[in-house]
C-alpha cells in the first residue's frame, strides 16, 4: 500500500500552483499521513497509559512505549519534510513560527519520554512515572492541532475554520486530491500498526529477559 | 510526467519517508537478534547451573 500510495503521489496527484511549491506541494499527501501517525501515536500511549494506572498491566505499558518509539520516528519525518517544503514555498528551510516550534517540542517532549524510561530500572516504577508524562504530553496534540487555526501562523490550515487568513502558501484540498491523501492515510495508518505490533513483541521478549536476568542474578 | 524546478524537494522528501521506514524496520530487526543471543545466552547459563545444582547435590 505505501508503495502504491507512492505511484499515486508522483503519477496521479496533481500538481500544486507554484504558490503553494509547485511539484514540492507533494509532498503534502505524506506529510500530513506522517503527522496524522505522530499525534495518533500520543493519544495511543496517552490512551494506554491511563489503561495501566487503573489496571497496573504491563502490557499496556508495552503499547505505550511501543507507540511513542514510533511517534518519534513519524515526527522526525513530518519535521523534515515540512523542511523540505518550506524552502521553496516560504524561500527558508526553518522559521521560529508557533506551529514549527510546537512541533519541535512535542518532537523533544517524545524524545524525553523515551529517555526518562532508560533512566529507571525497576519496572513497576518506570511505567507508573511515563504513564503520567504519557497523560500530559498528549496536551501538545490539541495544542498544534489548534495553534495554527487561532494564532497569526505561516503554516498553513488545511482542514477545518481558521482566524489566520495570512498563511504563506495557503492550501486547499481540491476534491481529486481527497482519494490520494486518503489512500495515504490509510497506508501509514496500516503501517503504524504493523510497527506496534512488531515492537509489542520486542518488548515482551526483553521484559521477558530482564525478569529472567534478575532471577538468575539473585541465585 | 513533466516535473517542474521544485522536483528536487519532492524526491527529498519521499526519500526521507523511504529511509525512516527502513531504518525503523532495520533496527526492529537488529534488536530482535540481539534479544535472540541473550536469550541463548542465558538459556547456557540456566543449563549450566542446573548442572552444577545436580552435580552438588
Amino acid at each position: 500500500m505505501f508503495v502504491v500510495a507512492l505511484f499515486m503521489v508522483f503519477f496521479i496527484a496533481p500538481r500544486g500552483d507554484l504558490r503553494s511549491g509547485g511539484d514540492a506541494q507533494r509532498i503534502f499527501y505524506f506529510h500530513l499521513s506522517a503527522a496524522w501517525i505522530g499525534f495518533g501515536a500520543w493519544i495511543v500511549t496517552a490512551v494506554c497509559s491511563i489503561r495501566y494506572l487503573k489496571t497496573r498491566d504491563l502490557k499496556f505499558d508495552r503499547i505505550a512505549v511501543s507507540s511513542a518509539e514510533i511517534g518519534v520516528v513519524f515526527l522526525a519525518m513530518v519535521l523534515l519534510t515540512g523542511m523540505l517544503w518550506g524552502k521553496p514555498t516560504w524561500n527558508t528551510w526553518w522559521t521560529w513560527d508557533f506551529k514549527l516550534t510546537l512541533s519541535v517540542l512535542q518532537f523533544l517532549l517524545y524524545v524525553a519520554y523515551l529517555m526518562l524510561r532508560s533512566g529507571i530500572d525497576e519496572p513497576d516504577r518506570r511505567a507508573r512515572f511515563s504513564a503520567v508524562y504519557g497523560i500530559v504530553g498528549v496536551l501538545t496534540v490539541p495544542l498544534n492541532f489548534l495553534v495554527s487555526r487561532v494564532l497569526n501562523s505561516i503554516h498553513p490550515a488545511v482542514f477545518g475554520p481558521s482566524v489566520n487568513g495570512s498563511a504563506q502558501g495557503q492550501s486547499g484540498v481540491a476534491p481529486e486530491m481527497i482519494p490520494i491523501l486518503i489512500f495515504s492515510l490509510l497506508a501509514f495508518s496500516l503501517v503504524y500498526v504493523y510497527f506496534v505490533r512488531s515492537r509489542v513483541a520486542l518488548q515482551e521478549r526483553i521484559d521477558t529477559l530482564t525478569a529472567r536476568r534478575a532471577e538468575l542474578m539473585s541465585q | 510526467m513533466d516535473f517542474d524546478q521544485n522536483a528536487p524537494y519532492l524526491y527529498a522528501a519521499y526519500a526521507v519517508f523511504l529511509i525512516g521506514v527502513a531504518v525503523y524496520l532495520v533496527s526492529l530487526v537488529l534488536r530482535q537478534r540481539s534479544i535472540r543471543r541473550d536469550e541463548q545466552m542465558i538459556q547456557e547459563i540456566e543449563a549450566e547451573a542446573t548442572t552444577e545444582k545436580s552435580d552438588f547435590s
